[in-house]
């Protein structure tokens, strides 16, 4: 038997999970939580939020500075900061990742950079690692 | 310089001014949205952690992707959007100025100022307060110690590291388990930071219980509870934090130990940011530092409604959204009354007072036959327990029980939101017919006007006293 915080909702109920093999569930206020609570003592999985570096060298002279711009300029960094576009792009993955490959993925978007503009729902990495789960961009930027 | 009129002036385009904008809209009044930062969202654009969304889209949402939600509509709806813009004031037409409009006799003035636009003044029939909160900081819980670099609050860090791209040290020490801090304990090991613990000095987590399990336990950060922080030491960079438990009431420096970190993140609270509504002559109350409101969300100035954490401070964004689309429901509301021959305003409300282990309520007056929607914290921590209405008079120290709820898991750190039917207050009060003819027909009104309404909070001990509660025996105080 195994007392865990059920993290479906912000409601946060008590579940109670029995032994297997049917891991009885108890405590739950949802279907939702019932089905984390048996999954959270055999195969304890977690929806993935992380940031990637942006690159902001696929921005047009246009996007960067419309009033201002001539064309076949190159970007300069000044005009970059005068944007105040953040530098991070916010990502998540499309459904839950095992939760011992959280840090391997995590690890990966550090360092996936993606070229700005993005749209909200983009596909940054498709299928990571044939788990069947993507990650996609959460803002629009650019 | 540049003027601008609409009905209603936002400020602030985070989740409480485009969810009120929207209301606003919706009603056939016009509005601007003005904001100092560049982009719509206000704080839900750096919490790029999901967990948004269950109540107002049924699906779970990063704060960007909430954001954006409301954004779509508000772009749908074209209501005009001023970013990267301050007020600098806000006046009140005294309808003796010389420069006044000929159609507005009431009403507001405001100055904004911006690099893009320079000065402009907006003039507006009502004004919704949606400036949200900011942290309290290191000076707010007075920590001793030295003043090195590597001391942030926990939102500043959470913007450095989710929007600006950079790591805030190496070692980190949390002070304090609010939600916010939790979050960024496990952003920071997301990060290549290590958290080394998370101190907080009351018994109990002020974070919800859902992010204690998911960002301190699942990864392994210890969470020291009823520990206070004694101080900060570091001469020119933190290089730890002294602790030590609390025991009978102050803490056990015999038992102080250091934690060794370069960086101390402060999780300590927020603070309704009301600098602007208080120059404006909106009077705040002590313990929320928020607005006074009626049951409408109007301020003690009428036609300045307010929501979100400007208001008081929320545990879900979902909630603040609700709460503002109501303001700015009541805002349009107020305008149609204006407008219309017979005004309705004016009407006193009866006020409502926090009780027995109840901190604050949110409105601080109810109108008598109209669904009450109360927002309200507790004080205590309650398994099993339930919240009582009573109308209270004459030193009757219990008061008449008019509506009760039980509530399971009542914890300082998690609001409490009650909606009260619209019969509860009537029938108890004078009839509205009576009240319209002005004729006082007895012993009901001037009870009533004598009265004070009452929330409180109290513990019931079992399920079986849920049972005797619904009786209506009272239920079973412990």
């Amino acid at each position: 038997m195994k007392e865990l915080i059920c993290i479906v909702c912000p409601r946060g109920c008590h579940l109670v999970v029995g032994d297997g093999p049917d891991f009885p569930v108890s405590g739950n206020n949802c279907p939702r939580g019932e089905a984390y609570g048996r999954s959270e003592v055999t195969a304890p999985k977690r929806v993935v939020t992380a940031t990637c570096p942006a690159d902001f060298s696929g921005l047009s002279d246009t996007t960067i500075h419309s009033a201002e711009s001539s064309p076949g300029r190159s970007v300069k960094q000044t005009e970059i900061d005068a944007l105040d576009l953040p530098r991070r792009v916010p990502v998540r993955t499309t459904g839950a990742v095992s939760r011992a490959q959280v840090s391997d993925l995590v690890a990966e978007l550090l360092h996936t950079h993606i070229r700005l503009p993005v749209r909200t729902g983009d596909v940054i990495i498709s299928n990571w690692h044939d788990s069947g789960v993507s990650v996609i961009a959460t803002r629009s930027i650019g | 310089m540049k003027k601008l009129r609409f009905d209603v002036v936002v400020i602030g385009a985070g989740a409480a001014g485009m969810a009120s904008a929207l209301a606003i809209v919706h009603n056939g009044f016009t509005c601007v949205l003005i904001d100092r930062e560049s982009a719509m969202g206000g704080i839900l654009l750096q919490c790029i952690h999901n967990g948004f969304g269950l109540h107002l889209f049924k699906e779970e949402l990063t704060g960007p992707e909430f954001s954006a939600r409301l954004e779509k509509d508000v772009r749908a709806a074209d209501i005009p959007f001023y970013p990267d813009t301050t007020v600098l004031s806000i006046g009140k037409h005294t309808g003796q100025t010389e420069d006044r409009d000929a159609d507005t006799d009431t009403g507001f003035s405001l100055l904004l100022s911006s690099a893009r636009t320079g000065v402009i003044r907006v003039d507006c029939r009502a004004l919704v307060l949606a400036m949200g909160s900011r942290e309290r900081n290191r000076g707010n819980i007075r920590i001793a110690g030295d003043r090195p670099a590597g001391v942030y609050t926990a939102g500043l860090a959470q913007r450095l590291i989710n929007m600006d791209g950079y790591l805030p040290g190496k070692r980190a020490v949390i002070i304090g388990s609010g939600d916010i801090g939790l979050i960024m304990a496990r952003r920071l090991t997301l990060s290549g930071t290590k958290v080394e613990a998370v101190v907080e000095i009351q018994p109990f987590p002020s974070g919800l219980a859902r992010n204690i399990a998911q960002c301190l336990d699942d990864f392994e950060i210890p969470l020291f509870l009823s520990h206070a922080t004694l101080r900060i030491i570091g001469r020119d960079r933190v290089s730890g934090v002294e602790i030590a438990p609390i025991e009978n009431g102050a803490p056990n420096t015999e038992k102080a130990r250091i934690l060794d970190c370069d960086t101390v993140l402060l999780s300590v609270g927020l603070v309704p940011e009301n600098e602007l509504s208080a120059r404006a002559g909106v009077i705040l109350n002590p313990v929320t530092n928020g607005p006074v409101v009626n049951s409408r969300l109007m301020t003690n100035i009428p036609g300045i409604f307010a929501a979100g954490n400007v208001l008081h401070i929320h545990d879900l964004v979902d909630r603040v959204a609700d709460e503002a689309s109501r303001a700015g429901a009541f805002c349009a509301a107020w305008l149609s009354e204006q407008d219309s021959t017979k005004a309705v305003c004016g009407v006193p409300e009866i006020p409502l007072r926090a009780g027995k282990n109840v901190r604050y309520t949110v409105p601080s007056t109810l109108a008598r036959g109209a669904v009450a929607h109360i927002s309200l914290r507790s004080m205590i921590v309650l398994d099993h327990g339930e919240v009582r209405l009573s109308r209270m008079k004459d030193g009757n120290p219990d008061g008449e029980l008019l509506f009760s709820r039980r509530i399971s898991w009542i914890r300082p750190g998690e609001m409490i939101v009650l909606d009260i039917p619209p019969n509860v207050i009537s029938e108890k009060c004078n009839n509205r017919s009576t009240a319209e003819n002005g004729q006082k027909t007895g012993g009901d009104e001037s009870e009533m006007k004598d009265s004070v309404l009452e929330i409180s909070l109290v513990s019931v001990s079992s399920p079986s006293a849920e049972a005797r509660t619904s009786t209506g025996s009272g239920g079973h105080a412990t």
